[in-house]
């Protein structure tokens, strides 16, 4: 490795519509390095990296690669320059098969004809360079999100880039394939490849990074060593302050059962899962992708039939349910996938909060906007969302944001019992205090949450109670403080069986 | 023996369902109607499955990238009126031709312009053209059917054969083949289907999916145009009010069907013209069979339908049937 940078990214400046996005950025980075790009949502990464890729343009600025000042205009200039993107959503075409999705746009050719046989060749070759099993005739809309990903990566490869970044990539992956990732990454580096690294993950810059570069409203404020520094500096230079995490409040241990789970087996939960919930507890459930977590969810709201056992809620007993009984009866879910299944994102915060309940808002046949609007304000204010009004669309907020939106859809409903899914995937360090804290409150107003989450550190801070789901089945269960991180892993990795 | 015989028709059956299904149509016909499978009907059949496969094969060049085009049919109908026209007038069969394939390209400029450029939603767009052509139609031909006589050489395009092959069936094949090697065989064939799968992939790739869009319009309206002018050469004439919605909702099915003869269920050129050759065998049994004509336009409602219905059967993700 050598100090001179590979590209350099100089006094990058962009704004829209008169709202400056960009304040003159500097990021460089060197050869062979895994670079980690660091700030919450909205300080300016995403826009930096689009300007990198050619879909947006730099008002002002320069950007060298090894040394050579470029000029990029279109997707095309950056991979001419040897620098390529894995997104963190692929944007694949589906119907195409993984090799001629890997040379979109740079099919070779034999004469004026597309070379087909090559194309074949060439993406086996680039799949077995990155170790993965996925076939080149395999249609890509066949492909699983990781797949996808790889599919992706191997696309990135065939331009033979110097540099390569990504985009939050473990953000769909299990713990294996984020393990398959970082071997892929390693290899790359090793090949004299720079990575630039984008994720909120902590852990994973730290294992893998050699430098962090932290932006923050648009501005590029340090950039670290990795080995030198500590995760809290890291939050301290994002956020510009420690994030104060309120304590969190013991709740009553003899409080009444509100949900209670006995023996329930639906196809997908072939051994059966008993639990319960009392009032005011938060209930980590935790487990890695595919341990079974959504489909206990599923079993409670009714999605997958329940076949043997039942489930109580607040004393009334049913043996089937259905998502509509359950939010009857007070029991609210906010699913994982925000997009597809929780907002409308080009509505307003508004009219996102009360789509779904409108018979509160109801006058007659019309709509009471004065109590809809006094509705939305309140929670608007109680969860802190940052927009520039209530008339804002969802799409323009971020992460954090948005996710907040969907919570207070669902708590304008006052539920005694708040299933969370992966509340925080895709949301930056402070959201994501604040998603903590709100966890907090609620649970300290009588509210009771299972807070699903792949993350140990979040479970230890927001859960009362934690289990642990391995292969479909809940294989422990813990007092918060009774364990550790490490003890929590290997039971949910199969490792080690719960004592 | 018999068992390997058994195996391959049952995957036969369950990779190419659509295909089964139409063999069987047919081979009930042949036996059921004695007319079906006589050389002159079926040299008829060609003839008219070959002009609505151009018609087809417009549909589906703008489906492929995405798009949607309801003008087909009634720009097949004024170029009809044209071509007629030219040919009465005295202007040669070959420039008739080629101005009704001009004034197809022309009509298909002004879709794309609409779409492409003014972004006006693509099924609102060309739904507009549709009318706005059926209007220019009338003015053209001030509701009077143009019948044309003494023209061997014009008659012979659509009507006439070499070597005991239609013209129209070798004009149709040439222009199929070329289109399925273009759009097989050269890169901005790959990236209309790329343009259509998933526009954001292609930008993001480089692609310039503008120029797919303006390669599928122009390919579409000038298809239209020339089908129109071997219509006017197969009915030796036109008439005044030609039908541009049973066109339209027949090339539709043919494009979607046609799609759903292979696994993928991707639309494609050689598809399309087999689809379009059995919804025309079709149309032409029930005639032979007395069915009153007045059923047609049930008839294909009900094929494009059932082809809409297989093909999304047959998908697990809609990628092309997203379009409406």
């Amino acid at each position: 490795m050598t100090d001179e940078p590979v590209l350099s990214m100089e006094g990058i400046v962009k704004g829209f519509g008169g709202i400056v996005v960009l304040d003159r950025v500097d990021f460089s980075v060197r050869r062979g390095e895994v670079h980690a790009l660091m700030g919450e949502n909205g300080a300016g990464k995403s826009t930096l990296m689009k300007i990198l890729a050619g879909i947006y343009h730099k008002d002002d600025g320069r950007i060298f690669v090894e040394g050579r000042e470029i000029n990029i205009k279109s997707p095309n200039d950056p991979i001419r320059a040897g620098i390529a993107f894995v997104h963190q959503h692929p944007n694949l075409v589906p119907m195409f098969d993984v090799a001629h999705n890997i040379f979109l746009g740079q099919e070779p050719l034999r004469g004026r004809r597309v070379d087909h046989k090559k194309i074949y060749a060439e993406a086996g070759k680039i799949l077995a360079a990155i170790g993965t099993a996925i076939s080149p005739h395999a249609l890509a809309r066949d492909l699983t999100v990781a797949e996808r990903q790889e599919l992706s990566i191997a696309r990135a490869l065939s331009f033979a880039p110097r540099v390569i970044a990504f985009d939050e990539p473990t953000a769909p992956l299990s713990f294996k394939e984020v393990e398959r990732l970082f071997e892929v990454i390693s290899r790359l580096t090793k090949n004299n490849v720079t990575v630039i690294y984008i994720s909120h993950r902590m852990d994973e810059i730290f294992r893998i990074s050699e430098r962090i570069t932290v932006l923050r409203n648009g501005k590029s404020i340090t950039t670290l060593t990795t080995k030198e520094t500590t995760p809290d500096e890291v939050i301290h230079a994002m956020l510009g302050s420690d994030i104060a995490f309120n304590p969190k409040s013991v709740y009553d241990e003899t409080g009444e059962t509100v949900l209670k789970v006995e023996g329930i087996v639906t196809k997908n939960l072939p051994q059966t899962i008993d639990f319960s919930l009392r009032r005011g507890e938060v209930l980590g459930l935790f487990g890695l992708v595919g341990a079974g977590r959504t489909e206990v969810v599923r079993a409670l709201f009714g999605v997958d039939r329940i076949n043997a056992g039942a489930l109580e809620v607040n004393d009334r007993r049913f043996g089937a349910v259905s998502p509509s009984l359950m939010m009857r009866n007070g029991v609210a879910l906010v699913p994982e996938d925000r997009h597809a299944l929780g907002l409308v994102m080009d509505m307003t915060i508004k009219e996102n909060i009360s789509l779904a309940n409108m018979n509160s808002f109801k006058l007659g046949p019309f709509i009471n906007h004065a109590r809809e609007r006094a509705a939305v304000r309140g929670l608007s204010h109680q969860l802190s969302i940052k927009s520039r009004g209530i008339n804002t669309p969802v799409s323009s907020l971020s992460g954090g944001n948005q996710q907040k939106v969907v919570l207070a859809k669902w708590l304008h409903r006052r539920p005694s019992v708040l299933i969370l899914d992966e509340p925080t995937v895709g949301v930056d360090v402070g959201a994501k205090g604040e998603i903590y804290n709100l966890v907090n409150s609620l649970a300290k107003s009588g509210v009771s949450v299972i807070f699903i989450s792949s993350e140990p550190e979040e479970i230890f801070r927001v859960a009362d109670r934690i289990l642990v789901m391995y292969r479909r089945r809940i294989v422990g269960e813990f007092q918060a403080g009774a364990t550790d991180i490490k003890k929590l892993m290997a039971i949910a990795t199969g490792v080690q069986a719960a004592s | 023996m018999l068992n390997v015989l058994i195996t391959a028709a049952r995957n036969f059956v369950k990779n190419y369902f659509v295909a089964t299904i139409m063999i069987a149509t047919l081979a009930v016909f042949c036996l059921t109607c004695p007319n079906f499978f006589s050389i002159n009907n079926l040299l008829d059949i060609t003839k008219q499955g070959g002009l609505l496969s151009l018609l087809a094969l417009a549909m589906t060049m703008v489906l492929i990238v995405g798009g949607m085009d309801m003008s087909v049919g009634a720009i097949y109908d004024i170029c009809t009126n044209f071509c007629a026209g030219m040919v009465i007038s005295g202007y040669g069969v070959f420039l008739s031709v080629a101005v009704s394939v001009a004034a197809g390209l022309g009509f298909g400029i002004f879709n794309m312009v609409m779409i492409v450029f003014i972004r006006v939603p693509p099924f609102i767009a060309t739904v507009g053209t549709m009318f706005v052509v059926t209007g220019l139609t009338f003015a053209y031909n001030k509701g009077q059917s143009i019948l044309l006589s003494n023209q061997p050489l014009f008659f012979s395009l659509a009507q006439g054969a070499t070597l005991g092959i239609p013209n129209i069936a070798i004009i149709v094949a040439v222009i199929t083949v070329v289109i399925y090697i273009c759009l097989r065989r050269f890169r901005y064939g790959l990236y209309m289907y790329a343009t259509g799968g998933n526009s954001m992939a292609a930008k993001a790739a480089g692609i310039n999916t503008t120029l797919s869009q303006l390669i599928a319009y122009g390919m579409s309206g000038m298809l239209s145009g020339l089908g129109g002018a071997l219509a006017a050469s197969y009915i030796s004439g036109s008439f005044a009010l030609g039908s541009p919605f049973e066109f339209l909702i027949t090339a539709f099915a043919a494009a979607f069907l046609g799609s759903t003869l292979i696994r993928q269920g991707e639309l494609n050129p050689l598809g399309t013209v087999i689809a379009a050759l059995f919804i025309t065998s079709l149309n032409n049994a029930l005639t032979l069979y007395g069915v009153s004509f007045l059923i047609l336009p049930g008839m294909q409602g009900t094929v494009l339908i059932l082809a809409l219905v297989l093909g999304n059967w047959g998908k697990k993700q809609t990628g092309q049937m997203t379009i409406f």
